[in-house]
């Protein structure tokens, strides 16, 4: 196959996984907007989705993590990233399906690295760069958003006893949209970045970029705009596992919670940790949740993610080996890669369609949740 | 193999700093504002901006 069509077939795969990744990740920043009421549903996309757009602008370190550091440039084609792009996008559609707030960033990795790993070789990877840059901000960042989100929590609810009920209601309800937007804009600087990252190691694998280029503007203007239409396109099923299957959120508490997630992410964008934004979210509603009150958190959901959690990696990296493995083999591997990853994901899409999750029913659920509020109060 | 511990503590202080002067802050401005103490509210809200837009700006450029 002519090499270029290859290109063109990554670039392409790139920003579907970009698209996946926008409306996995909408419910990150907006669920807890949402489940207030703070913010309407579709206005909370359609905000998100513009942040999103300008967040991928502030920034690239993290695209230049990706694109020189964590394989061999050397040592990988086109047809390789491609394969690793379909294992991210099979686990990314899979997790969707059944409403867990996985990474998309580390099924990204697990599929690059499961593809590289089978197709050219256990040297093809550094390590030591992914050691540092993504497994241990992995585990640092979300402990650093839920133990701070906690703090800011135990101060706002101290500080607010002084407040009228009416006027801070109100107030952090705008507070709240505020730091769900800085989310928004954090999300961008961090996960659009990976799409301009792996779009920039394609080309630098085919040789139409230097190794250790920047990514050009087209494709920073590309990603962008996937990750926002993905946004706006709204990942339902995710906000509502996260939006209330955690632990209760009221304003102040979301406000808390979103402003130590965003500084997070865009603190750890800035020095380029290729983290994941949707276990720092999930970590700092945790830590809210904790600071609020020590009995409210569900444990038993929060289990369930960080299983769905630990198994991304390995599973994105098992279908990506696979379909790099095939891929790299030649035409007839990339078309069969290709076909193959088109009739799964119209399958998952045919299966979310006879039980749709829409913005209505999280709307009517965040209602019924209010009305036991004010029976146990 | 080097992890590079003093910058994953940076973006721990800078977490923390960060979000709880913002916090703060906003809580202070809020509970101005019940007090119908106009000015110190505003002021307070003002500086969550100010915070804000400042880390933005370290980012950019």
């Amino acid at each position: 196959m002519d090499p270029a069509l290859v290109v063109i077939i990554v670039v392409v795969t790139a920003l579907i996984f970009d698209f996946t990744n926008g409306f996995h990740d909408t419910a990150n920043a907006m669920a807890t907007s949402i489940a207030t009421g703070a913010l309407k549903p579709r206005t909370a996309v359609a905000l998100s989705a513009v942040l999103n757009l300008v967040g991928a602008f502030l920034s690239v370190e993290v695209a230049k993590t990706i694109s020189g550091g964590i394989v061999d440039d050397a040592k990988i084609t086109p047809a390789i990233i491609f394969g690793g792009l379909i294992g991210a996008i099979m686990w990314n559609l899979v997790t969707w399906y059944a409403g867990l707030p996985s990474s998309s960033s580390h099924a990204l990795f697990g599929g690059l690295i499961g593809a590289a790993w089978v197709a050219s070789g256990v040297d093809a990877i550094h390590f030591a760069k992914v050691l540092d840059k993504v497994i241990v901000p992995a585990i640092v960042a979300p402990l650093v958003a839920g133990i701070v989100a906690a703090l800011a929590t135990i101060i706002v609810y101290r500080l607010k006893k002084a407040a009228d009920a009416r006027v801070s209601h109100t107030g952090f309800k705008v507070g709240q949209v505020a730091s769900a937007s800085l989310v928004s804009l954090a999300h961008g600087t961090n996960d659009a970045q990976k799409t301009m990252g792996i779009i920039t190691l394609a080309l630098i694998t085919s040789g139409s970029l230097a190794p250790g280029s920047a990514p050009p503007t087209w494709v920073i203007v590309s990603a962008g705009v996937a990750i926002a239409l993905g946004t706006y396109l709204g990942g339902w099923r995710i906000t509502h596992t996260l939006g209330r299957g955690l632990t209760t959120i009221e304003p102040a508490q979301g406000f808390a919670a979103q402003t130590s997630t965003a500084t997070a992410i865009l603190a750890s964008s800035h020095l380029g940790f290729a983290l994941s934004t949707t276990h720092v979210a999930s970590g700092g509603i945790m830590g809210s949740g904790l600071g609020r009150d020590r009995h409210g958190v569900r444990w038993g959901t929060m289990g369930k993610m960080a299983a769905g959690w630990l198994l991304t990696l390995p599973a994105a990296g098992i279908v990506g080996a696979i379909a790099g493995k095939w891929a790299s083999s030649g035409t007839a591997g990339v078309i069969g890669v290709a076909v193959i990853g088109a009739v799964v994901s119209i399958g998952i899409w045919i299966l979310s369609r006879r039980e749709p999750v829409k913005p209505e029913h999280i709307v009517d659920e965040v209602a019924a949740q209010a009305e036991l509020h004010k029976v146990a109060a | 193999m080097t992890i590079k511990w003093e910058a994953l503590l940076q973006v721990f202080g800078a977490t923390l700093l960060v979000t709880l002067v913002v916090v703060t802050l906003f809580v202070l401005g809020i509970r101005a504002l019940s007090g119908e103490r106009k000015v110190p509210a505003y002021a307070s809200f003002a500086g969550c901006v100010a915070v804000v837009l400042y880390g933005l700006s370290l980012i950019v450029f």
